[in-house]
């Protein structure tokens, strides 16, 4: 039975580093595109107005868990 | 563009905010041991930070994350009520907003006079609390800052951000009272504020709120003998801790 190769802290560190940085683009992509005018267009119907919200909320909640993962990571 | 910026401005340096502390956080020169060295203002930056960190910490290592002395503690557990009790206000004239107003038009925008003041009144005790409990942190509120900057831990640079978020949130509310305008800039920079504040905050309690429970109603001077680093006996300083002795 082959043994699994084994990664480095620094290798470690440079993944999460990675996933949080994809993380933090896709929450900004999102916070972005969720206030675009055609959004808010939309957005006149509460559901759609609360669904926005919730989302731009989520986003929120990314942004602050892949700076969680990255503080986390670089502190071991 | 340009209408987007000019529209959602409060709410896209919230969320520039946020990326900008990512990279401060996760690709700071100096921080990882695979960085190349630093060179000119960045070497001079960092040493500068290395500097401050010893000159903030002279006498002993950080006490563990999540431990708060009893006073602090107390003061800490006697805002909690109104704090959620400006979030809870706070929720209820969004609610009254986003329905189109109670019906019973007094401030000029669909929401009544009364709940504006109880928010604003519930929230204005919660600041003196808060301000009250920051002025026992020891030696000063302004070294504790400095110390939770220099430290780099999570757990304090939340309450910096919870502190810094605070400002805004305190000036346009108090700004609201005079010119209330639901859709005006101010409403949409205070509504956006609240609700990072409001995380923020989420994200405080679920650091410090158990701790402080047992610093303030755990048995007597266990907690504050602890962060004091003073010799103390095993019995007395609490088991979450991890103090043997």
């Amino acid at each position: 039975m082959e043994a699994e190769p084994l990664t480095t802290p620094v290798e470690d560190l440079r993944t999460t580093r990675r996933r949080a940085l994809r993380k933090v683009m896709f929450a900004a992509l999102l916070e972005v595109f969720l206030v675009m005018p055609f959004v808010n267009q939309l957005a006149l119907n509460p559901t759609v107005h609360f669904t926005q919200h919730g989302f731009i909320f989520a986003g929120g909640v990314l942004m602050g868990l892949a700076l969680r993962d990255v503080q986390r990571a670089s502190r071991r | 563009m340009g209408k987007l910026l000019a529209e959602h401005w409060p709410h896209l340096i919230f969320v520039l905010f946020g990326v900008v502390a990512f990279f401060w956080v996760a690709y700071r020169p100096g921080r990882q041991v695979d960085d190349p060295p630093l060179h000119g203002v960045v070497a001079m930056a960092a040493a500068l930070r290395a500097e401050a960190s010893t000159q903030a910490q002279p006498l002993a290592p950080a006490p563990p994350a999540g431990t708060v002395r009893r006073s602090v503690a107390r003061r800490g557990l006697l805002a909690l009520g109104p704090l959620v009790g400006a979030v809870a206000t706070g929720g209820v004239l969004y609610g009254i907003d986003v329905s189109g107003g109670s019906g019973h038009e007094v401030s000029g925008h669909g929401i009544p006079w009364t709940v504006i003041w109880v928010h604003a009144g519930i929230s204005t005790l919660a600041l003196l609390l808060v301000v009250y409990k920051m002025a026992e942190l020891r030696p000063t509120p302004m070294t504790a800052i400095r110390r939770a900057l220099a430290r780099d831990r999570l757990s304090d640079l939340v309450s910096v951000g919870l502190f810094v978020t605070t400002v805004p949130l305190a000036l346009t509310g108090a700004a609201l009272l005079f010119a209330p305008a639901a859709g005006s800039s101010l409403a949409y920079i205070h509504l956006i504020a609240s609700v990072w504040w409001t995380g923020l905050l989420t994200w405080h309690l679920r650091r410090y709120v158990g701790a402080s429970l047992r610093a303030a109603f755990g048995s007597e001077h266990r907690a504050d003998l602890a962060l004091e680093r003073r010799d103390v006996a095993g019995q007395d300083v609490p088991r979450s801790l991890g103090v043997t002795g």
